[in-house]
C-alpha cells in the first residue's frame, strides 16, 4: 500500500498511519511528493499501488484514503484527528485491501 | 342504478385489509382491495380508525372515492394475545482473572509461551521464563525495545499480553519472536507473579493446547483432580485464535445453571410443574402430557412468573375480563443460544449461553368488535355487520385459490400467533391458534446474533443476505455475484448486509454470511415450521397430516422469501400439496378473510 506524503507532513501522523496498516498485516511504502495536497497525493498512491489503495498525507497532517476505482475519497481525516484516528485510518486503508469492514464512521462497536 | 357497495374488512394483528365489491343477486363483483396498518391491539375499539382508513383506501383504489357504502362487514376477531420472554439458563463466571480467551483481530507472533507474569516496568533480572504484561498507553516501539533489551540481558521472555491493539507491531519488532495477545481491556487485573500460558494460533487456526484439558494439564503439571477442575477453562477457550490462562490458587472458571423459575402446566385432568431451566424440550413434553392445555402459570417472583403475569395484564386491558378468568391456552418454548459477556472476563469475552424463549398465548371468547362496529358505523354512516369466525372465513377465501380443493387447510402465520383452519368434505370447519410466530422469530434472531437492535433483526428476518466484497460487487448468500456501476458507500464495505428494496443495509455483526443465514433459517424453522406442523396436526382429521389434502399459506409471512418453501418441504413427506394462497386468483396470500366476508354476504343474499 502506498503512503504518499508531503515532505513536511508531520512524522507522527505518518508513523501512526503506517502502524495502523502494519498491525493489519499490510506492508506500506512511503513516497514523498512535494507538489500535492493530501487528496491528490492519495489519488496518486491509489493509481500507482498494485493494491489500488492509496493514503495521502498533506503538509498539515490531513489524511485522505482513496481507492483507484472509486471517484471520491473513501476517508478524509482532518489534521487534528489525533493519533488514534490516524492509526485507525491506516488500519481502514489496510482493511480495504483485505476486504474487511471499516471502523471509521461505525455507528456502534461490534 | 348501481348495485349496493359492500366492503369486507379483516382486522389482523398487524394489518387491516379491506375488499370492496358490488353485490347483487348475480353475486359479488370485486372492485378493489387495500391494506393499512392495524390501529391498536386487535379486537379493541382502537381498531376503528384503521378500519375506516382501509375502507376509504379501497374505495379510492376502486376509483370511487367518497362513494356511499351500503354495508361494512367485519370479522369476528378472535383476540389472541401473545407475550414473549427469554431467559438465559446458563452462565460462565471467571474468578480471580484466570483466563483470557478472546479473538483480537490481529494477535502477534504464534506458538505457546509459559512463564511467570511480570509487569513491563518490573522487567529485568528474572530467572526462568516470563510473560510480560503491558498496561494502557504504552507505545509499541518502547515495548518492543524494552523486551529486546531484557532478552539481551538474559531474561527469558516467552510471551506478552498487551492492553492496546499493538500485537503485530510489537511482534514485528522483536529480535526473538514470541506470541503476543492484545486488546485485553482489563490488563491491569492480570495477576502478577503467577504462572501463565499464552497461546496464539497461526492465521486461520484455533488454539490447540490451552483449549484442551490435557493440554492444560501438561502445561501446568496438573493431577487428575485438578485437570477435572480446569476442564471448563478448556471448553471456554475452544474456537479462539489466542488465549491466556493464569494459574492462581483460587482461580476458577465455572459453568452454572441459573434457576429461572418453573411453569405449572394444567390440562383437563392434571397439572405438571416443569423447570424452565430444563430446556424447551422438557417444557413442550410437559404440555404434550397434559393436553389439551387449559392454563399455564409461572412461579411467582421469578422471571417466568413475571412474563406470564404481563401477558395476563395485557389481556385484562383488552377484554375487560378479570385476570382470574384469563387462561393461557398455548405456549411454545424454543431452546436458543445467546452471547453473554463473561463475568470476570478481562477482555470483554463473550460466551454462548443456553437460553429458553417462550411465547404464550391467551384467548378469550369475549371480543369488543361490537364497539369497533359502532364507531365505524358512526364514521361512515353505513350499516356495519360482524360476521364469520375468522378461521372459517379465511378457509373459504383460501379455497378460491386456483388448484385448491376440499379438504383444504389454511395456515396463517402472523406476528403473534400461527393460526390453522380446516374445511372438510362435509363443510365443517375447525380452527386453532398456537403461540409463536413472526415476533418470536425476530426475537430469536436479535438475541442469537447479539444485535440488541429489533429493527436490524427484523431486516435480517425479512431480507436475503449478502457480503459486500468490494466497492463494486456483492456476493449474495446463494454465492451469486452482483456488480454495481457506482461505488458502494464505505459504511457497507466488507460487511454482511441485508438486500432490501431500499438498498443494502449493514448488519451489525462480525460473523460470516453463512452463520447469520443459519441463525435466520433456524429461527424460522423452529417457530414457523414447528408451529405450522403443530397447528395443522390439531385440525387434521384424526390428527394425521396425511389426511389434509391441500394446505394454503396465508398472511404476511406467506409473502416471505423462504418460509413457504420451508413449510412446503416439511409437509412434502406427508403427501400434502402446500403452496402460497392466491385468493380469487389475483390477490395473492392477502385478503382471504376480507374477500371471504364479501363472498359469504353475497351467498346469504342469494340463498337466505
Amino acid at each position: 500500500m502506498l503512503v504518499v506524503a508531503h515532505p513536511d507532513a508531520p512524522p507522527g501522523v505518518l508513523r501512526e498511519v503506517r502502524a495502523g496498516a502494519e498491525e493489519q498485516g499490510v506492508p506500506t511504502a512511503l513516497l514523498p511528493d512535494e507538489r500535492s495536497a493530501a487528496d491528490p497525493a492519495a489519488r496518486r498512491g491509489a493509481a500507482d499501488s498494485r493494491l489500488q489503495v492509496g493514503v495521502g498525507v498533506g503538509a498539515d497532517g490531513t489524511v485522505v484514503v482513496r481507492h483507484a476505482l472509486v471517484p471520491h475519497p473513501v476517508l478524509t481525516l482532518p489534521a487534528d484527528a489525533g493519533a488514534a484516528g490516524q492509526r485507525q485510518a491506516g488500519a481502514d486503508a489496510a482493511r480495504i485491501v483485505a476486504g474487511g469492514a471499516l471502523r471509521a464512521g461505525e455507528q456502534r462497536s461490534l | 342504478m348501481r348495485p349496493p357497495l359492500v366492503v369486507g374488512v379483516d382486522v389482523g394483528n398487524s394489518t387491516t385489509e379491506a375488499c370492496a365489491a358490488e353485490v347483487d343477486d348475480a353475486g359479488p363483483t370485486r372492485l378493489a382491495s387495500s391494506l393499512t396498518p392495524t390501529t391498536g391491539v386487535k379486537g379493541t375499539p382502537a381498531n376503528a380508525a384503521g378500519v375506516v382508513t382501509a375502507v376509504r383506501k379501497a374505495l379510492e383504489a376502486a376509483a370511487r372515492p367518497g362513494a356511499v357504502v351500503d354495508t361494512v362487514l367485519l370479522n369476528e376477531a378472535t383476540p389472541v394475545i401473545s407475550g414473549l420472554a427469554m431467559e438465559t439458563i446458563s452462565e460462565t463466571i471467571i474468578t480471580e482473572s484466570t483466563m483470557i480467551g478472546h479473538n483480537p483481530e490481529t494477535p502477534g507472533g504464534e506458538g505457546l509461551g509459559v512463564g511467570t507474569t511480570v509487569a513491563l516496568a518490573e522487567l529485568g533480572g528474572q530467572d526462568g521464563p516470563v510473560v510480560v504484561v503491558v498496561g494502557a498507553g504504552a507505545d509499541f516501539d518502547d515495548v518492543a525495545h524494552a523486551l529486546n533489551r531484557a532478552v539481551e540481558a538474559g531474561v527469558d521472555v516467552v510471551a506478552a499480553v498487551l492492553h492496546g491493539d499493538d500485537a503485530v507491531l510489537v511482534a514485528n519488532r522483536l529480535t526473538r519472536p514470541v506470541p503476543v495477545v492484545d486488546e485485553v481491556a482489563a490488563v491491569d487485573r492480570v495477576p502478577l507473579g503467577m504462572l501463565a500460558a499464552v497461546e496464539v494460533a497461526p492465521p486461520g487456526r484455533t488454539i490447540r493446547t490451552l483449549a484442551d484439558s490435557y493440554g492444560l494439564a501438561s502445561t501446568f503439571a496438573l493431577d487428575a483432580e485438578q485437570t477435572r477442575q480446569v476442564s471448563p477453562v478448556a471448553r471456554a477457550l475452544a474456537g479462539t485464535r489466542s488465549a491466556v490462562v493464569v494459574r492462581t490458587p483460587e482461580g476458577d472458571v465455572t459453568d452454572r445453571r441459573i434457576p429461572v423459575g418453573s411453569l405449572t402446566v394444567s390440562g383437563a385432568t392434571r397439572s405438571i410443574d416443569v423447570g424452565v431451566d430444563e430446556g424447551a424440550e422438557a417444557v413442550m413434553a410437559a404440555i404434550g402430557r397434559v393436553a389439551p392445555l387449559q392454563d399455564v402459570s409461572g412461579e411467582p417472583g421469578t422471571h417466568v412468573g413475571g412474563m406470564l403475569a404481563a401477558v395476563r395484564d395485557t389481556m385484562v386491558d383488552v377484554t375487560g375480563q378479570p385476570a382470574a378468568e384469563i387462561r393461557i391456552r398455548d405456549v411454545l418454548a424454543v431452546d436458543t443460544m445467546v452471547p453473554v459477556t463473561v463475568q470476570g472476563g478481562l477482555a470483554g469475552e463473550v460466551s454462548r449461553e443456553n437460553a429458553v424463549a417462550l411465547a404464550a398465548m391467551v384467548r378469550t371468547s369475549r371480543s369488543r368488535m361490537q364497539a369497533v362496529a359502532d364507531e365505524v358505523a358512526a364514521a361512515l354512516g353505513c350499516d356495519v355487520r360482524i360476521g364469520g369466525v375468522e378461521g372459517e372465513v379465511a378457509v373459504r377465501g383460501a379455497l378460491t385459490t386456483p388448484g385448491s380443493a376440499v379438504p383444504v387447510a389454511v395456515v396463517d402465520m402472523g406476528g403473534g400467533s400461527t393460526d390453522a383452519a380446516l374445511l372438510d368434505r362435509d363443510g365443517r370447519t375447525v380452527a386453532v391458534h398456537v403461540a409463536g410466530a413472526g415476533e418470536l422469530v425476530t426475537k430469536l434472531i436479535d438475541s442469537e446474533l447479539g444485535l440488541d437492535d429489533r429493527e436490524a433483526a427484523e431486516s435480517v428476518k425479512r431480507h436475503p443476505l449478502a457480503k459486500v466484497e468490494s466497492f463494486f460487487h456483492v456476493r449474495h448468500e446463494d454465492s451469486s455475484v452482483q456488480f454495481f456501476d457506482e461505488a458502494l458507500p464505505p459504511h457497507v464495505f466488507g460487511r454482511v448486509v441485508t438486500v432490501t428494496p431500499e438498498g443494502l443495509v449493514p448488519v451489525p455483526v462480525r460473523r460470516p454470511v453463512e452463520a447469520v443465514r443459519t441463525v435466520r433459517r433456524e429461527a424460522k424453522r423452529r417457530v414457523f415450521v414447528v408451529n405450522a406442523l403443530r397447528a395443522l396436526a390439531q385440525v387434521a382429521p384424526q390428527g394425521s397430516l396425511r389426511l389434509l389434502g391441500s394446505v394454503v399459506l396465508l398472511g404476511g409471512s406467506a409473502l416471505d422469501f423462504e418460509i413457504p418453501a420451508m413449510v412446503a418441504d416439511a409437509l412434502a413427506p406427508h403427501g400434502v400439496v402446500c403452496g402460497i394462497g392466491n385468493v380469487h386468483g389475483t390477490e395473492g396470500p392477502r385478503n382471504a378473510v376480507a374477500a371471504g366476508l364479501v363472498d359469504a354476504h353475497a351467498a346469504a343474499l342469494v340463498a337466505p
